[in-house]
């Protein structure tokens, strides 16, 4: 497959050509068509909006190349240095989104789930329900009833929800899955 | 008729008639006494099955969660979920660790199957901790649940597990 071209606005990658930007969702369902409400819809006319983490992941694949407004190239190094600038635990956030998208699953944003990430098996619109992933630092105090919390959203949509843990020196990540219990 | 109970060296024990609160699942015999676990001997004596005494005057429910408090800072949160357990009909013992408790699936289990992380609002916990514990109960053997306190003594289970995900195939 040829490289797709991004280009960056603000903190989202444009993929303009609509050719391109069908063939990168088809691929895995990377990013969100530009207006189209069905995410199930595959054969769209319209760029693709995808955000710093998705670019990120496909420029380090060789799937995407990224310009600025002055046709410059942005290196895979300045996408990882505006996700940390702009996003709280962003690198913890790519480093699960990479994890997940390398063990096969489609990650796409979760935040109207109330989670970090919305991860399906075969995509959105074609599972069930996706599992709703939670990322947290490892090593950092987390209060209980954020579980707690992040429990009641994630419930509504399926009767599991994942924190995953991340340990930003080691790279290590352990996925802990909480399930109502009733005793 | 409560049976009586005293307090020795920060222990508590019941020395005669103990038969039926063991049987009960409550306390470990040793040296032909029952020795009672702090939260066991705060709920039996919350539900006045037991008087504890310390040399000859009696401690009421008051006075020994006051005494059980000042050394363990945990014991409230923990006789919390205690008594939830215990008042829904559940067998529930002490654990291995300090904020964890035993939970048996049925009146009949010989081994505790279930081991509960018990946590407080506003008390914060590193998740890291938390597989450790899930780590180490499950190799026991044990299915692994959080109970989470809130500020107003309300709790939520939920059973955590480990996993590595994996796609179907197909």
């Amino acid at each position: 497959m040829d490289q797709a071209i991004g280009r960056l606005i603000g903190i989202k990658v444009l993929v303009l050509d609509k050719e391109a930007s069908r063939s990168l969702y088809r691929r895995g369902f990377y990013g969100k068509p530009f207006g189209i409400r069905k995410p199930k819809d595959i054969d769209f006319e319209a760029p693709l909006e995808l955000s710093l983490i998705e670019a990120l992941y496909l420029v380090e694949k060789g799937l995407l190349r990224v310009l600025n407004n002055e046709k410059g190239e942005v290196t895979d190094a300045q996408i990882r240095a505006l996700i940390k600038k702009y996003f709280r635990k962003g690198n913890l956030l790519y480093m699960v989104y990479k994890d997940l998208r390398e063990r096969g699953f489609i990650a796409r944003s979760g935040l109207k789930f109330g989670a970090d990430f919305a991860v399906y098996e075969l995509g959105p619109g074609i599972d069930h329900a996706p599992f709703l992933v939670h990322v947290v630092d490892s090593n950092k105090k987390i209060d209980p009833v954020d579980i707690v919390r992040a429990g009641r959203l994630s419930h509504s949509v399926r009767k599991k929800f994942i924190i995953a843990t991340v340990d930003e020196n080691t790279g290590s990540i352990k996925y802990i899955a909480f399930k109502w219990f009733k005793p | 008729m409560p049976v009586k109970a005293v307090m020795r060296d920060d222990a508590i024990f019941v020395e005669e008639d103990y038969s039926r609160l063991e049987a009960m699942g409550y306390g470990v015999v040793v040296d032909d006494a029952l020795r009672l676990d702090p939260v066991e001997a705060l709920y039996l004596t919350y539900i006045g099955e037991i008087t504890v005494y310390s040399n000859s005057n009696i401690l009421d429910f008051e006075s020994l969660v006051k005494i059980l408090h000042s050394k363990d800072p945990l014991l409230w949160v923990k006789f919390t979920v205690y008594y939830d357990l215990r008042s829904r009909g559940r067998v529930v013992r002490p654990g291995v660790t300090d904020n964890s408790l035993l939970l048996y699936s049925s009146k009949k289990s010989t081994r505790a199957e279930i081991a509960i992380y018990v946590v407080e609002e506003a008390k914060i916990m590193k998740l890291r901790e938390l597989v450790e514990w899930i780590r180490s109960a499950r190799m026991q053997g044990r299915t692994t649940v959080l109970a989470v306190v809130d500020k107003h003594g309300d709790v939520t289970y939920y059973e955590t597990s480990i996993i590595e995900p994996l796609k179907k195939v197909g």
